[in-house]
């Protein structure tokens, strides 16, 4: 019976996915900013702290915005999992 | 001409009468008549599936859950073939901005074909296909509460694809007289009640039908989920998929029948002179409401059952429960309700009132919350979980993975102020594809991965699941990042041309995005090319499962009832043929 299994760590796998995804949101900034150079306003962090508006700018926002959101969630995740087994 | 329709019917009526004859000559009807042991509320129904005849005549004639969902599948097969090459036509035609392949009607078509085609005659069949085969299983029911009907709902689907897809073949012969219906697949009034071409009625009435089918499908999973689970399954230890489907069908009952109103109200503004949705004497945003009224609780009926389905199967894979089982199936039963309250928010450009498009707002970001629930519930799972990679597994983390992606998006959406600038481009497709082809189709893949060996008795091949895997997730990335990407660009929905000021938007930039996701749909197509080869070969000669638990998940109780059932099944055929076959390589996440 074919029933070796091998065994991948959950942790890594959620790190990955939310690696990928914040990665995807830098890409996004960073075409954005390519494609529509010059007729960009600054974004801003949080609404506080301004970007500027080039394709490493715009990738930056993209990723620290979605690296903190995902973040708080991810966070959650883990305060959740130490305290509750189910 | 009279003579010849007259001569024409009555050919009809002595061919459809011997028909029926040769029927009833083949097989004694009343052998394995469903019901010939009794049956009635709540008790069982006496269904008798031993003694099915052979062949053809078997599914024709089919009252078995079982059988049916094997016939949904087979349907809802069929119809994403046809969308997936329609699809793939349009997208040839958008690789380059000038029209040089397609005809600008014929691209109408195919893009209707495609959005009605994808919604009604797969997503749903599909869905259908594993709740008809495995809730009864799940909750331990001898079959569906009306296994007739349970026929009936399947058998009206085939006319409805017929009418629904009849233009593209009337079209040739009719010499255009009768054209496929281009109204794309929201049939916004005055454009779909003024168009004079009959294919938009055939197609109505196709819609109709198959909203009649899914209506009376719903009906039966309620009442059968209501009456017909065995004394050891209650409320509190249904499974989740269960609870997704009853869910689901808690949606349809209330929202198809209004669509099937607003289309025959459509039918009689086209017909009869009414004046419904018509811009004198009525009003297309009427027509607007009563479809999205519809319409965005249908998305919530093709998407809960994909969770429910990704929820059922994620434990299995990572080892452990569902964290968080009852706050999943509050976040499914608060999604059914909320999904009632945001039909608004395709309408925000339309110029409704402020304040509606504010409180619309905040339902639509409030449907977030559940659905965050979910995805947190799923992470969670995964995190302390050691993951086994199978096929099944991998699609439900592109599941969740993709649902992120399009969940961020969605909420984008959400807020007036960035809808209004993105309405109607390309940002939208990308945002609900993610959806649709990335978390609800993922959704499926793992079902019919995870499911495989208790439907076809054998197992598929490995390999070629992750190939299948890799080339979709590749593809549905590569097509619909494409997508956001052109939205935010200015790329407006539904055109089969485009032509952009450079100074304002970089044409080449917009051709380079096409052609992406072009590629990307091909991939796609390579990918469902090579499931569905991997489906009817293994189905034809895999390795015969003779392992109760293929899955090993009794190593972590995980067990089912559908697993229990394999199991008796499998012990039953071991003792009947008293020895053996080849033995089944599982899919155990070893190494290839």
């Amino acid at each position: 019976m074919g029933k070796t299994q091998t065994f991948t760590g959950g942790r890594r796998v959620v790190l990955t996915i939310y690696v990928v995804v914040v990665a995807i949101a830098a890409l996004t900034g960073l075409i954005l900013g390519t494609f529509v150079e010059g007729n960009l306003l600054a974004p801003k962090f949080l609404g506080l702290i301004e970007f500027p508006a080039t394709p490493l700018g715009l990738a930056a926002y993209g990723a620290l915005t979605l690296a903190t959101v995902l973040g708080v969630l991810l966070g959650l995740v883990i305060y959740v999992s130490d305290r509750y087994a189910e | 001409m009279a003579t010849g329709q007259l001569a024409l019917t009555v050919l009809m009526g002595v061919f459809l009468i011997a028909v029926a004859a040769w029927l009833s000559r083949v097989e004694d009807w009343r052998s394995y008549a469903p019901l010939s042991g009794g049956g009635g509320y709540g008790r069982e129904t006496g269904t008798a599936h031993e003694e099915k005849p052979a062949g053809l005549i078997r599914w024709l004639t089919t009252v078995d859950h079982k059988d049916i969902g094997i016939l949904y599948g087979l349907y809802g097969t069929i119809a994403f073939i046809w969308g997936g090459l329609a699809v793939l036509l349009m997208r040839v035609e958008l690789a380059s901005p000038a029209q040089d392949v397609i005809e600008m009607s014929f691209y109408n078509g195919l893009l209707t074909s495609h959005g009605i085609t994808m919604l009604f005659l797969f997503a749903t069949p599909i869905i259908a296909a594993f709740s008809n085969y495995f809730i009864p299983l799940l909750i331990g029911a001898d079959d569906m509460a009306f296994p007739r009907i349970n026929a009936i709902a399947f058998w009206l689907l085939p006319p409805a694809a017929v009418l629904i897809w009849a233009g593209f073949f009337l079209d040739p012969l009719t010499g255009g007289q009768i054209q496929a219906a281009q109204t794309s697949w929201t049939m916004y009034t005055p454009l779909s009640a003024e168009q004079a071409n009959p294919g938009v009625d055939l197609m109505l009435l196709g819609l109709h039908l198959s909203g009649v089918s899914a209506t009376m499908g719903a009906i039966n999973f309620i009442v059968t989920i209501f009456t017909e689970r065995n004394n050891k399954v209650n409320w509190a230890n249904l499974d989740i998929f269960s609870w997704t489907i009853l869910t689901q069908s808690g949606l349809i009952l209330f929202a198809f029948p209004l669509l099937g109103s607003a289309l025959i109200m459509l039918l009689l503004d086209r017909n009869f002179a009414t004046t419904f949705f018509t811009v004198g004497g009525g009003s297309p945003i009427l027509w607007q409401h009563l479809f999205w009224f519809f319409g965005h609780p249908e998305v919530y009926i093709l998407v809960l059952p994909p969770m429910g389905m990704v929820s059922y199967i994620l434990p299995k894979f990572a080892g452990r429960k569902l964290f968080g089982f009852k706050f999943v199936v509050y976040s499914t039963l608060a999604i059914g309700v909320l999904s009632f309250g945001v039909w608004a928010h395709h309408m925000f450009s339309t110029g409704i009132d402020p304040r509606l498009r504010a409180s619309f707002m905040a339902v639509s970001l409030a449907i977030a919350i559940p659905s965050a629930v979910k995805t947190f519930n799923w992470i969670t799972t995964l995190w302390n979980g050691k993951l086994r990679m199978t096929a099944p597994m991998l699609f439900c983390i592109g599941f969740i993975s993709n649902f992120i992606i399009g969940g961020v998006t969605g909420v984008f959406l959400a807020a007036v102020p960035v809808d209004l600038v993105l309405h109607d481009t390309y940002y939208v497709v990308g945002h609900f594809h993610y959806i649709v082809m990335g978390v609800i189709a993922f959704g499926v893949f793992a079902a019919v991965y995870y499911w495989f060996p208790i439907y076809t008795g054998r197992m598929y091949q490995r390999t070629l699941a992750k190939w299948h895997f890799w080339l979709v997730m590749v593809g549905t990335n590569l097509t619909f990042f494409g997508m956001l990407i052109l939205g935010y660009l200015g790329m407006p929905r539904r055109y089969a041309t485009y032509d952009f000021n450079p100074a304002i938007t970089p044409m080449q930039a917009i051709t380079a995005l096409h052609q992406l996701a072009t590629l990307g749909a091909f991939i796609l197509a390579i990918g469902m090319a090579i499931f569905v080869w991997n489906i009817v070969m293994s189905w034809i000669e895999g390795p015969i499962v003779e392992d109760g638990d293929p899955w090993s998940l009794k190593e972590t109780n995980q067990h089912g009832h559908e697993w229990h059932w394999h199991e008796n099944r499998v012990n039953r055929s071991i003792v009947a043929a008293d020895g053996g076959e080849e033995e089944v390589a599982t899919d155990g996440g070893e190494d290839e």
